[in-house]
């Protein structure tokens, strides 16, 4: 079988997100994973989600560590840990700074009021002090972006190994990953991206003297399955805003599409969404995501595995009905 | 019966937890109260037992704002009022200098973080973007994606000193006081409603509440165990001003003494029972009503009865707590 997942937006409404996650479930999904952005609290919904589902995983994908003290995160995360029995994965990444905001939800310093600070630095202290906590033991704790000091938790972790994973998309972070996550969480790159980003996290686990092979890597894939007129939009105009962010620019480059990005690129700029839409070819969509006939997704996914993406994360840009139509179909064909 | 909440700590059990809360909106209790301190993330507990209760509000006593910014709390916010059908209480307290220890962050103008706090998350509750520049804390265009169920979910504030209860006059829709005589009540009130006079607000409209510390054992060895955790205080600055400004000066400089020579005992010995009299509930509940009277009188809406005792038994005191009958 198929390791499978399926990720959410944190917009839709609760009742939405349980028919979600439980058909998920039913469907043999491994794991449900929430982003969080500027819509619901994912630790405080997967609590909830955790006493309507029983066996599928549950993660945040991803939770910014800037929202939220070191110290908080490993609190929720055992919160949420107890109330799915086990069942959580704790996926943190560092968002986009004010100087790379472009279009989205805005930056770290505009959203959330705090500085875009040390991203590596910062995301290696917030690890190694959740991983502490965890532990239980009084944790003194010297980072180059956060420091604790005789900080225990007074509530024994019902799983002191929680599960986390990264968000990471350039060479550094990527390595980062490869010497201390459990795995990691891709966004929207193709497989060839992948395939060339891959001996970071070689060299990241060879510093961290760790088995690269043992790391998870899940990467989560825009889906729009042809029958939905909403998820093809969305899925477009999704990829055409990504081709105005800079890491994303440069894998557009790399899979021959210089010419394309830069007008989309200027399009998105000065707000023409529409044109920017249209003028977004097929060939650079598919590049990164999944589209047209599900039935055809098998031979897709397979160009995801042989790169080395164990976890594909299917991530339907649609409403409801469609997205439970979606799930059938996938758990069919998969 | 007359509104009375019931509040935990961090870190009990979550089967322990549902039994607790369920029995609690059963024998209706206003408000169940989650602190957090260096346990379970409280709002995320809260989310965790929104879906098996159905009346009861459920609310943070209290969380620190330097944990989370002030987005994610309103992200946090919309996200239980959904899960809980508009029960939650988000209550919100400026912590310690321990902070910086615990947290990793600086405790840095706590009284300005918490006015740009509040002022940053009701104004985003209303779903517009909000740019705010304050003198402690700004963002600029954080917008919800999510609509709220209730723009105006209500928010309180920990308050310990008049200069902090002022300010939840001003801000907040509600004030939480800890460790205070029903004197000491009386005493910080006028503040409440300065403050309220001060925004063109009715002090009426702002909800008083006050954690007090109960141990429904008292033998020899529950009281001791109550004047062990009243002692504590003595180690925190801002707690020990306020106990030491509510008369019990000699107990907080005794209790110091003996904790910083290590000397447990001695901390809990220095302790009164004057001081844990008026300050405490103990032994059986039948016998409490009087005391949550006396802090009816002094102008709380809702007393907040807070358990204590050690972790062996605290199950068993905590179902005894509960089995008070309220007036």
């Amino acid at each position: 079988m198929l390791r499978l997942a399926y990720l959410a937006d944190g917009h839709l409404p609760l009742e939405a997100l349980i028919s979600l996650a439980k058909a998920c479930e039913e469907s043999k999904y491994e794991s449900f994973f929430l982003n969080e952005g500027n819509t619901k609290d994912a630790f405080a919904t997967l609590s909830a989600l955790g006493t309507k589902t029983k066996s599928i995983g549950l993660g945040t994908g991803i939770a910014i560590i800037y929202s939220r003290t070191p110290t908080m995160i490993a609190m929720s995360a055992v919160a949420v840990d107890e109330a799915t029995e086990k069942r959580l994965i704790l996926g943190l990444g560092v968002g986009r700074g004010a100087g790379s905001s472009t279009g989205f939800n805005g930056s770290i310093e505009n959203m959330y009021g705090v500085p875009f600070k040390m991203p590596l630095a910062s995301m290696r202290d917030y690890i190694n002090i959740i991983r502490q906590i965890l532990k239980g033991n009084s944790v003194n704790y010297q980072g180059e972006a956060y420091s604790l000091k005789e900080f225990k938790f007074n509530f024994p972790s019902v799983r002191t190994d929680i599960p986390i994973y990264m968000a990471a998309q350039g060479p550094k972070m990527v390595a980062l990953a490869g010497e201390i996550a459990n795995g990691i969480l891709f966004a929207s790159v193709s497989p060839s991206y992948i395939t060339e980003i891959m001996p970071w996290l070689i060299d990241g686990a060879k510093i961290g003297k760790r088995d690269y092979t043992r790391i998870d890597l899940g990467c989560n894939i825009l889906t729009a399955p042809g029958w939905s007129q909403e998820a093809t939009y969305r899925v477009w105009k999704a990829v055409a805003q990504r081709c105005s962010m800079p890491h994303y620019q440069k894998m557009f480059e790399q899979l021959g599409f210089s010419k394309e990005i830069k007008l989309i690129a200027q399009l998105v700029n000065i707000g023409d969404m529409q044109t920017a839409i249209d003028s977004t070819p097929m060939e650079l969509v598919e590049s990164v995501a999944l589209i047209g006939d599900p039935k055809l997704w098998t031979e897709r996914l397979e160009d995801y595995k042989k790169a080395g993406i164990k976890l594909p994360v299917i991530r339907p840009m649609t409403n409801l009905i469609e997205s439970l139509r979606l799930i059938k179909e996938t758990s069919d064909i998969f | 019966m007359a509104r009375t909440g019931f509040a935990i700590g961090g870190q009990i059990p979550r089967t322990d937890v549902i039994e607790l809360v369920q029995t609690a909106e059963r024998r209706g209790f206003e408000t169940f109260w989650f602190t957090e301190g260096s346990g379970k993330d409280a709002l995320t507990q809260i989310a965790g037992v929104g879906p098996l209760t159905t009346k009861i509000k459920l609310g943070t006593g209290i969380v620190i704002h330097y944990t989370r910014t002030p987005s994610l709390l309103t992200m946090t916010l919309i996200t239980l009022d959904e899960i809980t059908n508009n029960r939650v209480i988000l209550g919100l307290g400026t912590g310690s200098p321990k902070v910086k220890d615990n947290h990793g962050v600086p405790f840095e103008k706590p009284l300005g973080v918490m006015r740009d706090y509040v002022t940053i998350i009701k104004s985003a509750l209303k779903g517009g973007p909000v740019s705010h520049n304050g003198k402690s804390y700004s963002i600029n265009g954080f917008q919800l994606g999510f609509p709220a169920p209730r723009p105006n979910a209500p928010i309180y504030v920990a308050a310990l000193n008049p200069s902090i209860t002022q300010l939840a006059g001003e801000v907040a829709d509600g004030v939480i006081f800890y460790v205070m005589t029903p004197d000491a009540v009386k005493e910080v009130l006028p503040y409440l409603k300065l403050g309220a006079e001060k925004a063109g607000r009715k002090v009426s409209d702002i909800a008083v509440t006050c954690f007090i510390l109960a141990n429904p054992d008292d033998s020899q060895e529950g009281i001791h165990s109550l004047k062990l955790q009243l002692s504590g205080f003595a180690a925190s600055p801002p707690y020990k001003r306020r106990l030491s400004e509510s008369g019990f000066s000699k107990e907080m400089e005794g209790a110091a003494k003996a904790l910083a020579n290590g000397d447990l005992n001695g901390a809990a010995n220095a302790i009164s029972d004057r001081m844990a009299e008026s300050i405490a509930f103990i032994g059986d509940p039948s016998k409490w009503n009087d005391l949550i009277n006396k802090y009816r009188a002094a102008g709380v809406d809702e007393p907040i009865i807070f358990p204590t005792g050690t972790s062996q038994q605290s199950m068993q005191l905590m179902r005894k707590a509960l089995s008070i009958d309220l007036e």
